[in-house]
């Protein structure tokens, strides 16, 4: 399914050491692809950040990445520069289906007791 | 990322003056041939903001302009209209009503209720017609005066969206009505080319003819087409 520029929405986060939702409800039948990612880590020393995800329900969730930050302020842009127009997601949320609401979130949580700030580009399109 | 199939512009669907065109309604097939054309473009018609998973607040838009006149609608009896369009953001899921209050490709019988939970049927959205064209074949609409359609819109996205936008491809075309019987029949059975349009759902039946068109055509001479399509091997 395509998608254009103007379809690409942005969502800003802050990221504790309490696993959580980012961003909305990805819908029934819908799937959002990650396109881009930001972080930068807030707190003084050594930071991980897991991404992680939950489709289709409120159980576990699935690690889909990694990221490990040595000192404060350190950032992390993927892929660095402009998102290319027929660039490939990065990782892939299903949406359930057969309901209204789908419980399919991205996640994320940090390994220290300090933040991470988080900007995701993502684009839902329809399967 | 891949694009949309489609592989025809709309625009290679326009008429030509001195083509024909059978417009089907439920009293039977009226048969016109073009006699002028002047291209129009209504760009962007905003329907405003969609809240995530939600519809058009205010109901079905008919696409209204300054002073309550309806851009789609021919604006006097001289004219047809003849539409595509196309929607952004790509999410928005478009439905049309064609006339008015006529839920046109729906698979379900009963007027729909739209939302999530109601099955994913009877839209296009802005990867089935993109905002930058071309457009579907399956947005073209055909409007004589006192038909025009109706638009509602589901975002299936949980994000809201602020402004889904319309933009509407037309050609407005001058026109006269065929009253030979021979042509009409020549028309219907397949002879000569025309383009064949059902205004409205086909179920349970096209729409009613305007009372102004029908006066135009009588009775009799829509009657004479409608049994030329039936009695067609």
């Amino acid at each position: 399914m395509s998608w254009k520029a103007e379809d690409i929405k942005t969502i800003y986060a802050s990221v504790t050491n309490v696993d959580a939702d980012i961003g909305t409800e990805v819908t029934r039948n819908m799937r959002r692809h990650i396109l881009q990612i930001e972080a930068q880590n807030l707190f003084a020393g050594v930071n991980l950040l897991t991404l992680g995800k939950r489709e289709n329900g409120a159980g576990a969730t699935t690690t889909i990445d990694r990221f490990s930050f040595s000192l404060i302020n350190d950032y992390l842009p993927k892929p660095d520069g402009p998102i290319e127009e027929d660039a490939l997601p990065l990782y892939i949320i299903e949406g359930g289906g057969g309901t209204a609401l789908t419980q399919s979130f991205l996640r994320a949580v940090c390994s220290a007791a300090g933040t991470i700030d988080l900007i995701v580009r993502y684009v839902d399109v329809p399967t | 990322m891949e694009t949309a199939l489609i592989k025809q512009s709309h625009t290679d669907r326009w008429l030509e003056q001195g083509y024909y065109l059978a417009l089907q309604f439920s009293e039977g097939w009226v048969c016109f041939k073009i006699t002028g054309r002047e291209p129009s473009k209504l760009r962007p018609y905003s329907l405003g903001a969609v809240a995530a998973g939600g519809n058009i607040v205010a109901g079905w838009n008919t696409i209204q302009g300054p002073n309550n006149v309806y851009f789609l609608q021919p604006r006097s009896q001289n004219f047809i209209y003849h539409h595509f369009w196309g929607v952004t953001p790509s999410a928005a899921r478009i439905y049309t009503q064609f006339p008015s209050q006529k839920d046109i490709g729906s698979l379900l019988a009963s007027t729909r209720n739209i939302s999530l939970a109601d099955g994913d049927v009877g839209y296009l959205d802005g990867n089935d017609s993109p905002y930058a064209g071309p457009f579907n074949p399956a947005t073209e609409l055909f409007c004589v005066y006192e038909k025009y359609p109706a638009f509602q819109v589901l975002n299936p996205t949980g994000d809201a969206i602020t402004n889904v936008k319309l933009v509407f491809d037309t050609m407005k075309y001058t026109f006269k009505v065929l009253t030979n019987q021979a042509m009409i029949s020549d028309l219907l059975k397949g002879p000569r080319r025309v383009r064949k349009y059902t205004m409205g759902p086909i179920d349970p039946s096209p729409t009613a003819i305007p009372k102004w068109l029908s006066d135009l055509v009588g009775t009799s001479l829509l009657d004479y087409a409608k049994k030329v399509m039936e009695e067609q091997p």
